[in-house]
């Protein structure tokens, strides 16, 4: 049987050991001077005891030779951890879900949002929409206004956008003067209607004298129709490029939805025939 | 006693699946009934393929609905009266992609429709068939009437009617007519049977509004282009129809 450890709250040897090379990896970390010195190669134990006099001066000498050995021997380890620290934060920054420019989702959320939303569906019956929605001359403000200002138009009539949707709404830059909604729990016609509305604050828009129209492309997800979250997505981007063909300015669906689902419906089945005609037998005679 | 200021008007689509079941008389002559009673009521031909209720009434009007749908009309300029004591949205016949079009408008109509002031009750003839508009027609209505009678096609028709709307839409709630019964008693059986498959199969039961016997006065008075309602009054299935009308006055949005 083991002998039983008495727990008596002092640390032990392992853990005071632990305490230090903590205490000693905050120094380096809070300190860009010591990190920046290692990264470079760490070379030179006199540079390092001078940073470390200038950062701690209240320590005596030996106390501080005995730090910048620890910080050397510690050193190694320490600069490639930095350095793998620092390409994970660049990594969460191309995985992060908003859009640096406008600050609303990007098409990594869109994407996901809309994989959470159509499980969703599935799983409650309700159909959800989505919409992409395209400017039909951004071109022309960019060219004309320069992009810096082309990047203020994108910002504020996108948070603007936003406003005219219902909170339940997701609103994403999928990219360039392209924006993606998705509309959970809502029917197409409903969500015909929102489009309506943001075509129009669109078109209502002045600015610095340039006119602006959108085309957008509707596609409704119905869980009864098993498509696929690719196929759904294509679905609006085919009527987004429909909408552009026909003249810009103006909504796109496939119609026909109801027809789509009727099609879908169980039909009235042979048992339920055979119970409806029964009926006759039973007229009286005249 | 002071008039309510807001009266809510009711919605009723009145539909069967299968063609020639008397939707179309049933909605003049209940209509006329109501009118008689005092109220405001307003017909609406939802019938694009073979508009009937205008030929119905002998009336001619230079403005559809087709009007509305394509065009900037308003259903406000569209209504015209009838020797029925109500008014009517005539349809046009023959129009092919209204389906389309309607669709993408039927918001649109039916906020015309519920912003149509003074009426206590809109009626929706619709056509035949299970077509989208048909179906648009009744999701919009706040009540679903359906007539049936004997024939098998047409129960089936309604039938499968009232199993879309459940499935897909779930309505749950449908009033039934049975329209050319034998008599009094048929008429219930029908029903009865009808609604115990309803039952047995979807899981609701249907209200039977009430059930009109076969007669001779209602070729007739479609013939004369009269309002059996009006013209005898005294009729039975004039009676039938007050009847109905009488509960249908009751309903509530």
């Amino acid at each position: 049987m083991p002998k039983k450890q008495k727990i008596t709250g002092k640390k032990t040897a392992a853990g005071k050991k632990a305490d230090k090379r903590q205490s000693l990896e905050n120094i380096i970390k809070k300190n860009k001077m010591i990190s920046d010195w290692l990264r470079e190669g760490g070379a030179g134990r006199g540079e390092l005891l001078m940073i470390l006099t200038e950062k701690l001066p209240k320590t005596d000498r030996k106390k501080l030779e005995r730090t910048a050995d620890a910080v050397i021997e510690l050193g190694a380890d320490l600069v490639r951890r930095i350095i793998e620290i620092e390409r994970e934060n660049k990594q969460l920054r191309s995985l992060s879900l908003t859009d640096e420019l406008t600050g609303l989702y990007n098409k990594r959320f869109f994407k996901m949002q809309l994989g959470v939303e159509t499980a969703r569906s599935k799983r409650t019956g309700q159909t959800c929409c989505m919409a992409i929605l395209d400017f039909d001359n951004f071109k022309e403000i960019n060219d004309s206004l320069g992009h810096s200002e082309g990047d203020r138009f994108l910002t504020e009539v996108g948070l603007l956008m936003r406003d005219r949707l219902r909170p339940t709404d997701f609103l994403c830059r999928l990219g360039g003067d392209e924006f993606g909604i998705l509309m959970p729990a809502t029917g197409l016609v409903d969500a015909i209607g929102i489009a309506r509305r943001l075509q129009q604050f669109i078109t209502d828009i002045h600015w610095k004298k340039c006119i602006t129209t959108a085309s957008i492309g509707m596609a409704e997800f119905d869980p009864a129709e098993k498509v696929s979250l690719e196929e759904f997505f294509n679905l609006a981007d085919i009527e987004l490029y429909r909408a552009k063909k026909d003249g810009k300015n103006r909504i796109s669906y496939a119609a026909g939805v109801i027809e789509r689902r009727m099609a879908a419906a169980e039909p009235v089945s042979l048992r339920e025939r055979e119970l409806l005609l029964k009926v006759k037998g039973e007229a009286p005679r005249k | 006693m002071k008039a309510r200021k807001k009266k809510k008007t009711v919605i009723v689509c009145i539909t069967s699946g299968k063609g020639g079941v008397g939707k179309t008389f049933l909605t003049v002559n209940l209509a006329s009934a109501l009118a008689k009673k005092g109220k405001k009521v307003l017909v609406v031909d939802c019938d694009f393929g073979l508009a009937n209720v205008d030929i119905m009434l002998g009336i001619r009007s230079a403005r559809t609905m087709k009007d509305v749908v394509f065009g900037e009309t308003t259903l406000q300029d569209v209504i015209v009266n009838t020797p029925g004591g109500f008014d009517l949205v005539p349809a046009c016949s023959g129009v092919r992609d209204m389906a389309q079009l309607l669709y993408e408008r039927i918001e649109m109509i039916k906020e015309m429709l519920l912003s149509l002031e003074g009426y206590d009750l809109i009626l929706l003839d619709t056509g035949a068939g299970m077509t989208e508009v048909v179906l648009q027609f009744n999701l919009l209505a706040n009540r679903n009437i359906l007539v049936i009678n004997r024939e098998l096609t047409c129960l089936t028709d309604a039938y499968a009617m009232i199993k879309v709307l459940y499935q897909l839409f779930g309505r749950d709630s449908f009033d039934i007519i049975v329209n050319s019964s034998m008599d009094e008693k048929e008429g219930d059986r029908i029903f009865q049977h009808f609604d115990s498959i309803c039952r047995r199969f979807l899981g609701f039961s249907l209200k039977h509004l009430g059930s009109l016997r076969q007669d001779e006065d209602v070729p007739r008075s479609i013939m004369n282009q009269e309002i059996l309602v009006q013209a005898s009054p005294h009729s039975r299935t004039a009676e039938s129809c007050a009847s109905m009308a009488g509960a249908l006055s009751r309903w509530r949005a």
